[in-house]
Order: C-alpha cells, then sequence, then structure tokens
C-alpha cells in the first residue's frame, strides 16, 4: 500500500507544482506596445496574392488598388478615391475604353518605382490563363490593358458604363511576373512574400500569426499604428474567450457573440453591407417556378421580423436587390410589403387549393419544395431558411429544409431546388450586383455560371431595361431605368430575396480616433470593419 | 513493523528478479520479434502504395468539387467556359489514377508537391505544422498514459469503492463530453477565470516563439488532448486488473499469504498492463486526428485541422502526405505495441 500512496503523493505534488509555477509566469504577458492593434482572424494566414484575390475590394493593408471605395457612406453610393490613380477614369468609346491616369512617386515595399507597368502586368497575369487565377469572372470583361504615357488605357470588349467602380484591386509589381514562363498563381512567392505599394509590410508569417509593419518609406503620411498583428483562430467562441482575456484586440463574431461585448471597454461595430441573403425559386422546380408562388412567397414572409429576431437587428429587410446604398436608382415603394392574406388570395386565384393537411396543392402536386442551405457557412443561412419555412407554411407552403455542403451541389441541383444563396462579390455598381442575378441570358443551362440568374427567372422587359442601363452613359436616366426594373420586379418576382446582412465587428477601445467602415461586399475579414483604414487612425 | 520490513525485502528482490527475467524473455525471443519486425516492415510498403491509390479513388468519388476549393466557394461565379479554362490549367480534368501516377513518380524523385490549399509547398506546410503537431500529440499521450494509469489502478485494485465508483462514473461523463466543450470549458476556467494559462497560439501576441512561453502555451491544450484519451484507457485498464484479480492465481497467491499489495504490484499489474499498452498503441493515431478540434479552439497550427482542410479541397499533394503518415502511425503503433506486448507477456507468440 505505500508505494502505492507514494506514487500518489508524487503525483499531487508534480501537478500542484505545475500550477503554482504558471501564474507568476504570467506576469510577463505581452501587450507589446500602446500603438500595436491585435486582430483575430477566423480565416487562415497568408496568400496574399493579388492573382488570387487578396485585397479584390481594395481591402489589403499591405497592397493598393488604383482606386478605394470612399467611407462611412450607406444611403447613397460611395464614391471612389484614387489611390494609385491620380484622378477619376476617363471613359471614351462609349464606355468601351478606360483610361485611368496613375500617381507618381510611389515606391514599392521592395524599392521598385510604381507605375502604368505595374498595372499592366497584374491585368495580364489576371487575365493569363497560366496563372490559373480565381479572380477571372471579374474581369471577363476586359480585352486588353495597356500603358499609355503616364496612364494605363482599359479596353473592353463591350461597353460598360460603370466599369471604373471595379478597379478596386490589389496592384503587384511587374517584377513578381515571369511572363516567358509564367507560373500557377498558387506557386507565386507573392503568396507568402508579398511586395505592394501599401502602408505596411509583411515582416512575419507563422501558421498562428502574421505581422504587418508600417512602411518607414510609405509615399502617403505614415501610420500611427505601426504594427497589426494578426492571428488566426478558427473557432469563433474560442476569438470571444481571447478578446476576453485581453489576448486581442479585436475581431469578427457573430451577432450573439459581439453583444455580449460592452463598452467602454470595447466597441461593437455593425457595418451595413451589400451582402444579400436570398432563396432561389428555380423554374426547374414546378412549385417554386410558379409565377403565383414567387409571387405570394414575397407577401407572405416578415423580412422586418427576420431581421429583429434572427439577425438581432444587424441587418436591412430587402426584397428587390436594390437598395439605399445605390441611392437614386432604389424606389424604397416597389419593396414587398408583409401581407400574407394578399398571398394567400394569389394562390387561391392560382389553383392552389389548401388541403387537408394544411399544405397546398394543385392538379396533385403538393405545394412543398427541399430548401438546400450550406452549414458550413454563416449561421445566418440556416437561421433565415427557417424563419421562412416558418412564414410559409402559414400560407400552406411547405418548405423541407436539406443541409448540404456547397461544394457538392452541381448545376443540376441548381436548377431543380431552391437554395438559400448569399452574394454580393463586387456590389459597387448596380449592374455588378444584378445584372447577373436577372438577365435571362443565364437562365439557359450552360450559360454564365451555375450562381448566375439561380431562379432560371424569364422576363424580357427586365432584361432589355438591363441591357439599356448597362450601357447607358446619362447617370439620370441610369437612375430612371433601375427604378423601372424594381417595377417588373414587384409585378413578377424571381428570388425570394430576404436581407442584407450587417458584418459584426468587436474592438476594444485603445484610444485612437477611426474612420467609419465602407460599405462591405459579401467577403469581410481583418481588411474591413474598423479596420479597413487603420492607417488613418489617430491618438487622441 | 515486521510486515513492513519483510514487504522491503522481498520487493528488493522481486525488482531484481523482475527486470531479469523481462531481460531473458527478450534474449529468449529476440529472434522471433526482430523477424516480426522485418516482417511488418515488408508487408509495410505495400500496404502504403496501397494506401496512396486509395486516397486518389475515394477522392475521385467524393462529393466534394476541387474546383470549389480552388476558388474558396466561388466557383458558382464561374462561367461554364471559365470553369473549363481553370479545371485544364489546374489539371483537374485528368483521370485519378494518371494523377496519382504523376504524384507517385514526382515523390521518387524527392518532390512533395504544392499543397493547394495553403499556396505552400507541402515539405514547408510539414516544416511549419509537424513540431508542434509531434508536441501537442506526445504531450497529450503522456498525460493520457500516466493518468488512465493511475485512475485504471486505483479503480481496478479496489473495484467495489466509493473512489472507484467515482472514477467510473468521471470517466463515462468524460467519455460522453464533446471534446469541443472540454476545450471551451478549459480555456474558459484556466486562460479566463483564473487567469493561469493563455488563451492560445504558440506565443502570447508578437513574441518569438521560445521555451517558456511555448510550454505555457502547450499545458491547456496537452491537458484537453490528454483527457480526450482517458477515458477509453481507465476503462480498459480497470477491467483487465479486474480479469486478473478474480483469477485463480490472485487467489492463490493470497491463500499462500503474499501481501496484497505486492500481488498487486508483481502479478496483478504486469499481467494486466499488456492489453492497456496495446490499446495505447492503437489510439496513437487518434492524437494527430483527435487534435483537430483542440488545435481549433487552442489556435494551434497543427496538422489536424491541415489534415481536414487539404481532404476538403482535394488537395492531394498534402492529403496523400498525411495520410500516409497517420497509416505510418497506426502501424508503427501497433508494432510497437506488440513487441512490447511480446516482451511482457510470456504467453504470446511473436506473429504466430
Amino acid at each position: 500500500m505505500t508505494s502505492l500512496m507514494n506514487v500518489r503523493c508524487l503525483l499531487a505534488t508534480a501537478i500542484t507544482s505545475i500550477f503554482l509555477v504558471i501564474p507568476p509566469a504570467l506576469a510577463e504577458t505581452s501587450s507589446p506596445s500602446v500603438n500595436t492593434v491585435i486582430i483575430i482572424d477566423g480565416d487562415m494566414l497568408g496568400r496574399y496574392n493579388p492573382i488570387t484575390g487578396h485585397g479584390r475590394n481594395g481591402d489589403s493593408h499591405i497592397y493598393q488598388g488604383l482606386y478605394r471605395i470612399e467611407t462611412g457612406v450607406f444611403n447613397k453610393q460611395p464614391a471612389l478615391t484614387p489611390i494609385l490613380a491620380s484622378g477619376p477614369s476617363v471613359p471614351s468609346d462609349n464606355n468601351r475604353v478606360w483610361t485611368v491616369p496613375l500617381r507618381s512617386g510611389v515606391r514599392f515595399s521592395d524599392g521598385t518605382t510604381f507605375g502604368p507597368e505595374d498595372v499592366v502586368a497584374t491585368f495580364k497575369a489576371l487575365l493569363d490563363p497560366r496563372s490559373a487565377s480565381s479572380e477571372i469572372s471579374a474581369w471577363d470583361e476586359v480585352e486588353k490593358v495597356e500603358a499609355e504615357g503616364s496612364a494605363v488605357k482599359f479596353t473592353l470588349k463591350e461597353p460598360l458604363a460603370e466599369f471604373g467602380r471595379r478597379l478596386l484591386n490589389s496592384i503587384a509589381p511587374s517584377e513578381a511576373f515571369d511572363f516567358a514562363n509564367l507560373g500557377k498563381a498558387e506557386n507565386s512567392s507573392l503568396n507568402d512574400k508579398p511586395i505592394g505599394t501599401g502602408p505596411y509590410v509583411l515582416t512575419e508569417l507563422r501558421p498562428d500569426q502574421a505581422i504587418m509593419s508600417a512602411r518607414a518609406d510609405y509615399w502617403d503620411s505614415k501610420p500611427q499604428v505601426d504594427k497589426i498583428i494578426i492571428r488566426h483562430t478558427a473557432d469563433e467562441n474560442a476569438r470571444a474567450q481571447q478578446l476576453r482575456a485581453g489576448e486581442g484586440d479585436g475581431s469578427m463574431l457573430a451577432a450573439e457573440l459581439a453583444q455580449t461585448f460592452q463598452a467602454p471597454e470595447f466597441e461593437v461595430i455593425s457595418v451595413p453591407t451589400a451582402d444579400w441573403r436570398g432563396l432561389t425559386l428555380p423554374a426547374g422546380d414546378p412549385v417554386a417556378g410558379d409565377d403565383a408562388v414567387r409571387l405570394a412567397v414575397n407577401l407572405a414572409v416578415d423580412r422586418e421580423s427576420m431581421v429583429k429576431h434572427v439577425l438581432k437587428g444587424h441587418g436591412v429587410a430587402n426584397s428587390t436587390f436594390l437598395a439605399s446604398f445605390y441611392g437614386d436608382s432604389y424606389d424604397p415603394g416597389q419593396e414587398f410589403p408583409y401581407d400574407p392574406e394578399q398571398a394567400k388570395k394569389i394562390l387561391d386565384n392560382a389553383g392552389w387549393v389548401v388541403g387537408p393537411d394544411g399544405v397546398r396543392a394543385r392538379n396533385g402536386l403538393r405545394a412543398a419544395f427541399d430548401v438546400i442551405y450550406f452549414p458550413n457557412r454563416d449561421r445566418a443561412r440556416k437561421d433565415l431558411s427557417l424563419a421562412a419555412a416558418s412564414d410559409l407554411k402559414k400560407i400552406g407552403i411547405e418548405l423541407n429544409l436539406v443541409a448540404q455542403d456547397s461544394k457538392s451541389v452541381t448545376a443540376e441541383v441548381y436548377a431543380r431546388t431552391p437554395v438559400m444563396l448569399g452574394g454580393g462579390g463586387i456590389p459597387y455598381s448596380i449592374d455588378g450586383q444584378i445584372y447577373h442575378i436577372l438577365h435571362s441570358k443565364y437562365a439557359k443551362p450552360g450559360v454564365g455560371a451555375k450562381w448566375d440568374n439561380g431562379s432560371d427567372y424569364i422576363n424580357p422587359t427586365v432584361d432589355r431595361l438591363l441591357d439599356e442601363a448597362r450601357v447607358q452613359q446619362d447617370s439620370g436616366k441610369r437612375v430612371d431605368l433601375y427604378r423601372q426594373i424594381q417595377q417588373q420586379y414587384r409585378l413578377k418576382p424571381a428570388m425570394l430575396q430576404l436581407a442584407y446582412l450587417n458584418h459584426v465587428y468587436v474592438k476594444r477601445q485603445q484610444g485612437f480616433t477611426r474612420d467609419a467602415a465602407i460599405l462591405e461586399p459579401h467577403t469581410h475579414g481583418v481588411g474591413f470593419g474598423p479596420w479597413y483604414a487603420i492607417e488613418n487612425w489617430q491618438r487622441q | 513493523m515486521e510486515w513492513g520490513l519483510a514487504h522491503g525485502m522481498r520487493s528488493k528482490i522481486g525488482r531484481g528478479n523482475s527486470v531479469g527475467m523481462l531481460h531473458e524473455r527478450w534474449r529468449r525471443r529476440r529472434h522471433d520479434i526482430l523477424v516480426m519486425v522485418a516482417r511488418r516492415f515488408g508487408f509495410l510498403i505495400p500496404l502504403l502504395v496501397l494506401v496512396t491509390i486509395g486516397v486518389f479513388a475515394l477522392a475521385a468519388v467524393s462529393p466534394y468539387d476541387p474546383l470549389d476549393a480552388y476558388m474558396d466557394g466561388r466557383a458558382g461565379e464561374l462561367s461554364i467556359a471559365q470553369q473549363a479554362k481553370l479545371v485544364t490549367e489546374l489539371r483537374l480534368d485528368t483521370p485519378w489514377y494518371l494523377t496519382w501516377w504523376e504524384w507517385i513518380s514526382s515523390l521518387f524523385r524527392g518532390e512533395l508537391g504544392i499543397s493547394r490549399s495553403y499556396y505552400q509547398p507541402v515539405a514547408q506546410v510539414l516544416r511549419d505544422r509537424l513540431p508542434w503537431t509531434l508536441l501537442l500529440g506526445v504531450t497529450g499521450l503522456m498525460i493520457s498514459v500516466v493518468v488512465s494509469l493511475l485512475l485504471g489502478a486505483i479503480a481496478g485494485f479496489r473495484p467495489q469503492s466509493l473512489i472507484s465508483r467515482s472514477i467510473g462514473v468521471l470517466t463515462i461523463i468524460l467519455q460522453a463530453t464533446p471534446p469541443f466543450v472540454l476545450a471551451l470549458s478549459a480555456l474558459g476556467l484556466f486562460a479566463l477565470s483564473l487567469h493561469w494559462a493563455p488563451t492560445g497560439g504558440l506565443t502570447y501576441p508578437g513574441q518569438p516563439i521560445g521555451f517558456a512561453s511555448t510550454v505555457r502555451h502547450l499545458l491547456v491544450p496537452g491537458l484537453v488532448l490528454g483527457v480526450t484519451q482517458i477515458p477509453w484507457l481507465v476503462l480498459s485498464l480497470k477491467d483487465s486488473i479486474a480479469e486478473v484479480l478474480t483469477s485463480d492465481a490472485v487467489r492463490g497467491a493470497r491463500v499462500r499469504g503474499i501481501p496484497y499489495p505486492m500481488i498487486l504490484r508483481r502479478h496483478v499489474l504486469p499481467t494486466a498492463l499488456p492489453p492497456f499498452i496495446a490499446l495505447v498503441g492503437a489510439r496513437l493515431p487518434e492524437l494527430v486526428v483527435g487534435s483537430v478540434l483542440v488545435e481549433t479552439i487552442f489556435a494551434w497550427p497543427g496538422l489536424g485541422s491541415a489534415l481536414v482542410r487539404s481532404a476538403q479541397s482535394l488537395d492531394f499533394p498534402l492529403l496523400t502526405f498525411l495520410t500516409l503518415a497517420i497509416t505510418m502511425l497506426v502501424l508503427i503503433g501497433n508494432l510497437l505495441a506488440d513487441v512490447i506486448y511480446v516482451v511482457l507477456d510470456p504467453r504470446v507468440d511473436a506473429d504466430a
């Protein structure tokens, strides 16, 4: 017995001593310097390559684009601020050719001078099939990019009235591309060793931590925040714990988690976005694709209540994709009201009769359909799908939710099954936001992308208006065309668009004044939210 | 007093005897064991090749779309023509056996390839992560073995006692607790409430990697990983001890008046240990694969999360290499356990 007792004693002593040793050692915890900001990122670190989409929307701290979105503007179209451009882009040849004058005196972090050759090289690499860029869909309309003196000239395959609003992407130095034997972007040295013109340079990259330091030779005024430490933690709850324990100064969190952080220590920032969530109603499904059903479901969901309860107020109800951030082009009068009685009437008139089980049917066809949502994305997709199912049950339409990984949903499945989609990847022009959702040229199988016109919606009037607006040079006439599109959509909707989400960030108060956030696209991350313009933060 | 003396004397003799016995047993069976090891290694190479073929073949029928993974979930934005262009450029349309052949021939040239999910050479992904995986895994293993030995022995030696029953209940609760709940609770307790440990990562933000800070960052994730492995081991040890305790040999020893503690140490434990060791060996790979959740919550940059990521992206160079590594771990873990088993237990033949 004694020997067993001894072992037990020894172990107890060992365990106690381990824990006794730790607390004093903790005294030297970091919080390195007052001008350091620690951001905890759920996305993995690295891959700092413009060719594979890093800084696609001007959200890089290392690279810069020709233009950047103006901060703090949410109730009209935000303007563009020239960054590497020296002034606005100039369209010619009926919006088919766009010329951008460039800033001089800018240097990359490797000391080389910025010039038109860098813009040309970056776009050449984006368009070159050998680099297998993931960004090709964004630049499909570009035919060629050439230097013209100190400016850059973009020639498009077909006219685009708002092409200038897309030039936000990161520019890399021409030295980074060897066009004689260009390799895939995934093998590029830029992934780990980025070279940009931006205010920060990557000084350390570990799997769990990246450090970006302010450049002493930055062309504009040197930032006051001299170090950004980005820590990678995939789990959202763990990120919240790290913030609470003081091992981070900010992160992006789900609304419920974010609300547990309070002033004055923390600031919760809810940023309006162009990131929509809506349900496709594909023509390939005899129920969901029926015009009466499409119209009725749009009247039967209580979007305001979804925003209030499902999104905890962090979002804006929306039914026609156009929204206040598109300024005068948005007609709030064309939003679908919440009117379940009207919805029932529409279904009654169309011959959808309530059956004994409370679900409507027409000619033996039950008004029921599956809805696919992606459980591996944001939680809002599932919660909004559940809310929609509950609202639609009340008018006699049954939704069966199916969780499926987005990677395993084929184009054929998209064509027959409603999907809870999210979108708004390039939202800074109305055309970029809605053309692909509504134009019937994408309704045919094999045309356009899998997500384009997810409902396979065909409306010749809307097609004509979209095509006219796309090339219309007069902005007043464009406004009118987009308002007409909403009127048409109100009569014959394509999808069950529900809301624009807010992205929610939590940030520790560190005594800096900061710029407002921008209207954010579908993507998010440490380059957005309060950190979008971290180079402008000022000590109070 | 008298008992103490006798016990001390006997235990000294006993220790000398048992070491001598093991040495003798090893000498006698060395040839058998070496043959067994050689045979297993001979078997290893074709098996590993088969495993690589399996990975490529299974991936071909997996529902995951490698293009969507490459596009970070945005493949839906691509038109059919653009998709076709990317598929050709990334060679995603190559039949799986050709992809496999290309991969294995470049492996024999010493090239591990590029990981598509990390945009880094596979060698670099391994260099960045393997040491941390091993560190965490070994820490977890040691904690689980030590704690399970102790709890299992206590519970097994006195099967009817309150403490034994408490251990039983505790292990069943642990077994039923999802690892992420355990990890988040440990994080809340040790990092937030007690401030004994940091919340995650390899270092405090912005600090370079150093010995002291690594130990501090390793402790809680190591503990959680160890604790998740405990229930199996404790229950198995408890059961095998209980089985030996009721055996005729033990009853005979007690009849002969050998002190009970000595019976436990000299007879029961050695007989009950081999199955325990075999189980530890069999659960070695669990420490790599089972660490995924611990890694995710404690921001520990290990290979567990890399395995999941590479599988979801059909990142063959990395996925296959990690699968190979885990297969080897399984085989070597089992082999090690078997060798120890053969040395410890005279009743077992080496690969009969």
